[in-house]
Order: C-alpha cells, then structure tokens, then sequence
C-alpha cells in the first residue's frame, strides 16, 4: 500500500490496567480506501486498540499519528473533531429524549447559541437518518418508538453525519437486523470509495472475510499478523487468533444418538403478552439439544424467557413434565432446575457494578450453601473453578463485571448457570460476541452437558450454529412456527432459510 | 389534524383542574357548604396554587435528574429574610423587594449547585447540610429575628392580579428554558442517560449548576408570595424549612403525568392547581387539619400509584389485541 495512504499509525503501544497487559507495543497502520478488519480472542485488545486511538482513554506509553501529526485525544469529543468516528458496542442512545435530540445530543448549538431551532434540528436529523438509508422513521418521534436494533442505526446516522475521515464500527453487526447489517456494510464500502478509512471489529469470520481488505489478528495485546484479502482463510486466521491448531470437532461430532423418548418440558398453544410468539406448541426431550432460529423479530426470544417463567402468558402453558407443573415464574424455574442465559445480558444477566464472584454465586448459593452459612472456602473453589474452566479474562473474582469484555462478560453469565448444573438449560444467544476459541469451548460444554441427559434449547440467530449442534431445529416466523428439522431428517441451510423467510 | 392534537392536549392539560373543581363545586353545593371556588376563597386557591407551582418548580428541575434538594427550604427562608430586610432598609419598594430576595435566592443556588459539583457526594447529603448551614446563618442575622414586614407596602406580591402576572412570566420563560434551550435539551439527555451525555460532550456540572440557579430563582419568587402573604419569615432550625417545600410533591407528580400534554413546567402549575382546589374544598368541606393532611399524603399516594402503573391500561389493550389476532390465526390454520 503506498504510504501516501497511510492515516494512522501506532507505534509501540501498550496499555496496562493495573498488572493487566492490555495492549503490549502494538505497532499498525490504517490506510485510506481500505476496510481493516480487527479480530482476536475476547481480551486481545481489538477494542482497547480502536478506544485509545478515538480518544476514550489515554495509552500507557507508545506513540500515534493521525495523518502524519502526533495523535493524543484527550477525549472522544476531541477524536471526533479531528475526524475519528466510532460505533461502540453499548447502546449509545438517551431514552427520554427525540431521535433528533439524540443524533445532535451535544452538538445542540449547531441550532442556535442559546434558543434552539428544533423545526431546523428535526430537519436535518431526517437528513442523517434518510443519507444512510434509515428510511420510514420519523426524527421527530421519541427514541423509545424504536426497537434497540434501529436504535443503534441512529447512533450510526449521528456519527456517519459528522464526516469521519476514520470510521471505527467495534463490534456493531450482532446489535443489528438484517437490515441494519446491510446499512452498515453500505455505509464501510462507500467510506472506502471516497479514500476514507473503516477499522472492523467483529467476532464474524465469514462477515471480515467478505468486507475487509486487510485482516490484522492481535492476540493477548499482541499484533500477530495482518492478513490480504488474498491470504484470509479461516483455518489460518482461526490458528493465529488462539496460537495453535484447533484441533478437535470445532461443533459437536456425534447425531448418532437416538433422542430419548422422555419429554421433559412441554409448551402448548403459548401466546406471549410481548413480542410475536402466539399459538405457539413444542416439547423438549431428555439429553436433547433442541434449536430456535428465525429472523430477528420472530419471537425465539420471547420464546426463551417464556421457557424460564419471565414472560407473561396471555394464553397457553409450560408444563414440567418431571413434576407435572406448570413454570410460571423464574423463582418456580430455578427451583426445578432451570438455567436461563438472556441475549441482553448487560440488562438481563448481569449486574455490572457488581463482582464476577458475585455475579456467578447469585445463581448459585443454594448449591454451596452449609445450612444458613456459606464458607468461604466453598465459595471460593467454586468461583475460581468457574473462571478456570471457563478461561474468564480478568485481574481476580473480585472485578467488576463491567470492566470485562463482551465476550467476557459473557462467559460470567454462562458461567453462572453451568455451575449450578442445570437440568434444562435454555440459552439465547449463548455464543455472541464470544471469540471463536471460546466459543468451541462452550459448544463442547453444551455437547458434554446433552451427554450427561441434561435438556437444552438453545436461540439462536446463527444458522451454522444450529445446524452444528441441535439434534432438531424449529424456525419460527412472524411468531408461530414455520417449519421442523431434525438431523435424521437432514438439516439443509437453504431450506431453513426459505422457510424462514 | 394538528389542531385536532392541538386541541387535545389543550384539553388534557385543563381536564384535570376542571374535574376537581366541579366535583368540590358540586360537593360543597350539595353538603350546603357555600363559596367554594369563589371571591376570597378563588383568591386562597389562587396564591396557594402559585406558590406551590413556584417551589414544584424549583424540586422538579434537579429531582427529574436525580438530584433530592433538600435545602430548597432554606434557601427559601435565608433568601427571604436577608433579602426583605435589604429591601426594606433601602426603602426600593416592590421591585427592589423581589430583585433583592431573588438575586440573594439565585446566589445561594449557585453555591449548593457548585459545592454538589465539587464535594461529588450524594445529592441528599450535600443538601442536608447545606440546609442546616442557611438555616443557621438566617437565625444568627438580625438577632433571629427573620423578617417582619407586616403593612408594609412593598408586599404586593399575594395579590391576585400580581400572582397571575408573575404565574404567566415564570411559566413562559420556563417553557423556553425547557424546551428551548441548551439548558434544557442537555438536562433532558442528562436525565436520560447521563454516561453517554457527558461522553459526547454535555457538561454536567455546568447544566447541574444552572438547574440550581433556576431553582433558586423560583425559591426567591416563591418567598416574596410568602412574605407578601404572610408579613414574616421566621428563621427554622432542625432542618424545620423543609415544611416550605412539603406542598410540592403532588403538583409534581401530576406535571409527571400530564406533561406530555403541554410542557413540564405548565402540568407541574396544573398540578398545583388542582392541590390548591382539594385543599380549598376539604376546608370548605370543614375537614380538620389533621385530616386534611391524611387525605393529601392518600392522594399522592393515588397518583403515585396511577403514574406507575399507568401503562397497563395500555398493555391491557395490546394485549386484547394480541389475543384477537391468535384466535384469528388459529381459526385461519383450521
């Protein structure tokens, strides 16, 4: 690539956290007119890289150019101003507040010093929502008129708006609809024609391989290596990502396995107070791994929380056959051994402020518990069990949850139902946002766990995921169920996908 | 179409104040209990509702961002008397009377909004104890004398045509600052979420101190009515001043409700309103004091509960609607 190109540069940078090794002499150059893709393993500093460069927080020593100029945001404001836009993981949007307000939140003075104009305000953010092709919403309504997908499309629209000469997009594409990924992916190639730059965080091999032109692996803070378009195969990026063969089944070997004929868990004529599920039936088996898939709005989640006791029933029921009763409440779930992983786990799974041990032991007392007492020998064996067997990246038991990464965050909230031994488990989405090598992890865990009889349903909007693991499949559309597959049967990916769409 | 929305919101915003005052009309009526809502008792309900709507004004503005000033009723009391006495010794008259009280009232919110900014404590306690500091300094000057300005021609303020005038000021330049202005758009998104507000640039402090001053204004205001009303603030001590904020919650929470309608600021004066007519009415009604009391803490409590639960009447709907549409696709799978 001719150095005339080139619009960012690090050299030698690292960033610590305490005794952690966040990023440790980084050196990487971001050229115009190309899409660079960012992988590694959950904590590998993709995030922390794009974070330091976009002014969010500063590095502990190295050096970074912007266009050939020493580059030291003292801010993000400050990053932004320079022309580093960045989409972030977390909802970046204010409830309460229009969708106008919110793509100009902070730059209200571009309407007025101290009288706003909200006529010229609404217009313009119809201007922002219509160039990045967010059509049929009108600016002027709250922010709570949309879902969480279209929401995060407003926060692309108000950092699109801003011109950035660098777009970094961390890890975006999993917040998204279909429909939002195709915007996105418009928004990366059309950066790229005007000689602009685009930095890719993303989990999705298949999604980089296709986008990016450049494909840079870090790997526990350590620039690996930086792949071509030519040189992107996934048996390669997948060895440089974790630093050894993957050996082993990456999904599960074995459908030999006749499904048992015991139902443990039926679902008859369900319609959910919210969300799309309705007149809906299933039944789970004993040692079955049983898969939900659908598009995004077609009710697989509500379907999972309806399964844990979460969600209001306005019809229907969810009948444990192991006791003959009815779950109707998370209490009454837990109670018959139930494990539930939400989607949302930063509102749902976890409580942020609060510490790994305790994140994980509030699933789990009454399986440690000594009468009235816990010892805190128990409690330690198992919480460090725990993060051992499931690799959780972080300084000790005692960090706060919201200092971890996404994919780390997530094995926490695994984490908390596995060691209470679920009987059946219900996992929506277990694997997003999780690094590949993670992710072969916890797909052994649940294979394990089928082995051992215990009962999964397992939500997912990863196709290959499903296909990979489920002893049967159904696919839900507009809420009701469109079509069934079993393995026996043969479990085609055009199929599944004609009959959900 | 836009007049018809117009139309309804103007509606809503006047439904409430007119349903209650009907009922104690018709109440009063049929108990034989006579001059509810009329001559001096419209004259009651009117500096009632104006002082309320004042002081729920200046709670609102820092409670909607999660900011409990407790010391609301002392600046109230501190302002008051400093300022009446400066006033009064200068001899400027009414408008000397309200610039000095609301100057005095609008420096004293500066410093609890700058000293909440720098101490970075939690808001209840800082306003705790810069309660009990105003409350001491308004005993310590003039010998705890407070201010006595009984007959004094500077109070003006209580009258009726004062109070609308000083009602439809306040209300509009509230609805600006509201609605208008970076003040307001910033509180708004700081009330919303305010991690991602001060990440993209809203100064917090800066808007937190400015909601102080504001409060502070309103408190200022709110004093001279209570002066003009009464003739005398007395200085409080044992966090007492907290009795001049106590009529503020049920007009808030009715603004809560009804703002959507209008704008926070007018639905917090509806509110007002309708406190100012149910306290008139249980008086006409002959309800105790004490009574009267239970009776008010029960209303709030009512729209407390209505405002949190509110939306399931809405849910009731959707779901009625959902159902339709189950039964509908079952019938169609037949």
């Amino acid at each position: 690539m001719q150095e005339d190109k080139l619009i960012v540069e690090t050299r030698q940078l690292c960033k610590n956290f305490g005794p952690t090794v966040a990023l440790n002499n980084v050196s990487i150059k971001i050229y115009r007119g190309q899409i660079t893709g960012l992988i590694g393993e959950n904590g590998s500093g993709k995030s922390t890289i794009t974070s330091i460069l976009s002014g969010m927080q500063p590095p502990t020593s190295g050096e970074m150019f912007f266009k050939g100029k020493p580059h030291h945001p003292a801010s993000m404001i400050e990053g932004a101003e320079l022309g580093i836009g960045m989409i972030v993981q977390e909802q970046g949007t204010v409830p309460g507040i229009s969708i106008a307000e919110n793509i100009f939140l902070g730059e209200e003075k571009k309407f007025g010093k101290l009288f706003i104009n909200r006529s010229a305000m609404i217009k313009e953010a119809q201007k922002a929502l219509d160039a990045i092709g967010f059509t049929g919403v009108d600016a002027s309504a709250p922010i709570e008129s949309l879902n969480m997908q279209d929401r995060k499309l407003v926060e692309i629209a108000k950092t699109v708006y801003a011109n950035p000469e660098v777009l970094v997009v961390d890890e975006t594409t999993t917040a998204l609809s279909q429909k939002g990924r195709e915007i996105i992916y418009g928004i990366m190639r059309k950066m790229r024609d005007e000689d602009k730059a685009v930095i890719f965080i993303s989990h999705d091999l298949e999604e980089l391989m296709e986008t990016c032109d450049t494909l840079t692996v870090l790997r526990d803070g350590v620039l690996i290596t930086t792949l071509s378009k030519e040189e992107m195969n996934e048996d390669v990026i997948k060895r440089c990502m974790v630093g050894r063969e993957m050996t082993g089944d990456y999904y599960r070997a074995d459908f030999s396995e006749p499904i048992s004929d015991e139902v443990v868990l039926r679902m008859k004529d369900v319609t959910t107070a919210f969300g799309m599920l309705m007149n809906f039936s299933m039944e789970l088996h004993k040692g079955e791994i049983l898969g939900i898939g659908g598009l995004s709005h077609c009710g697989m989640h509500e379907l999972g929380k309806a399964l844990f006791g979460e969600m209001k029933l306005l019809e229907g029921e969810v009948l444990d056959l192991r006791y003959n009763e009815p779950i109707s409440s998370p209490k009454q779930a837990l109670k018959r051994g139930y494990g539930y992983v939400s989607k949302d786990r930063d509102k749902e799974a976890l409580v942020l402020t609060a510490s790994i041990a305790d994140n994980i032991l509030a699933a789990g007392f009454d399986k440690i518990q000594r009468g009235p007492f816990l010892l805190p020998s128990d409690t330690k064996k198992y919480i460090n069990g725990l993060i051992r067997d499931l690799s959780i990246k972080c300084a000790s038991p005692k960090q706060d949850v919201q200092y971890l990464s996404g994919g780390n965050k997530q094995k926490v909230v695994f984490g908390k139902w596995v060691g209470r031994g679920c009987d059946i488990l219900v996992l929506d989405c277990p694997t997003r946002g999780v690094d590949i090598g993670v992710k072969a992890a916890m797909y052994q865990l649940i294979d394990k766990m089928r082995r051992e009889g215990k009962s999964i349903v397992m939500i997912s909007e990863e196709l290959t995921e499903l296909i990979g693991m489920c002893d049967r499949l159904l696919v839900l559309k507009d809420g009701q169920l469109a079509g069934e597959f079993t393995h026996a049967g043969g479990m085609n990916e055009n199929q599944i996908i004609d009959v959900m769409i | 179409m836009k007049l018809a929305k117009i139309g309804k919101n103007i509606g809503m915003t006047l439904v409430l104040p007119a349903a209650v005052y009907l009922f104690f009309l018709l109440l009063c009526n049929a108990t034989g209990h006579t001059g509810f809502g009329v001559g001096n008792d419209l004259i009651t309900i009117i500096y009632n509702a104006v002082y309320a709507g004042l002081v729920a004004q200046a709670m609102a503005i820092n409670v909607t961002t999660g900011r409990f000033d407790y010391a609301i009723g002392a600046e109230l009391v501190l302002a008051t008397i400093l300022g009446g006495n400066l006033a009064n010794t200068l001899g400027w008259g009414p408008i000397g009377l309200l610039l000095c009280v609301v100057l005095i009232a609008a420096a004293i919110g500066a410093i609890s909004g700058l000293v909440y900014t720098a101490l970075k404590l939690p808001p209840m306690v800082v306003s705790v104890g810069l309660a009990m500091i105003y409350e001491a300094v308004a005993f310590m000057y003039n010998k705890a004398k407070g201010v006595c300005l009984i007959g004094n021609p500077m109070l003006v303020f209580a009258k009726t045509g004062m109070s609308l005038i000083l009602t439809v000021v306040v209300l509009a330049v509230l609805v600006v600052i509201y609605d208008y202005t970076k003040i307001g758009y910033n509180r708004r998104a700081l009330q919303g979420g305010q991690k991602i507000a001060v990440d993209v640039g809203i100064n917090e402090k800066r808007n937190a101190v400015y909601c102080y001053v504001i409060a502070g204004v309103m408190m200022g205001l709110a004093g001279c009515m209570y002066l003009s009303k009464n003739g005398v603030v007395a200085p409080e001590t044992g966090l007492g001043s907290a009795s001049y904020f106590m009529s503020a919650f049920l007009p808030m929470f009715i603004g809560g409700i009804f703002a959507k309608y209008s704008s926070y600021p007018v639905a917090i004066f509806m509110g007002a309103v309708v406190q100012a007519i149910i306290t008139s009415g249980l008086q006409k009604l002959g309800v105790s004091n004490s009574l009267q009391t239970v009776l008010n803490g029960m209303i709030v409590c009512a729209f407390l509960i209505y405002s949190s639960n509110s939306y399931k009447l809405v849910e009731a709907q959707l779901f009625r609607e959902k159902l339709a549409k189950a039964k509908a696709a079952r019938q169609a799978a037949l």
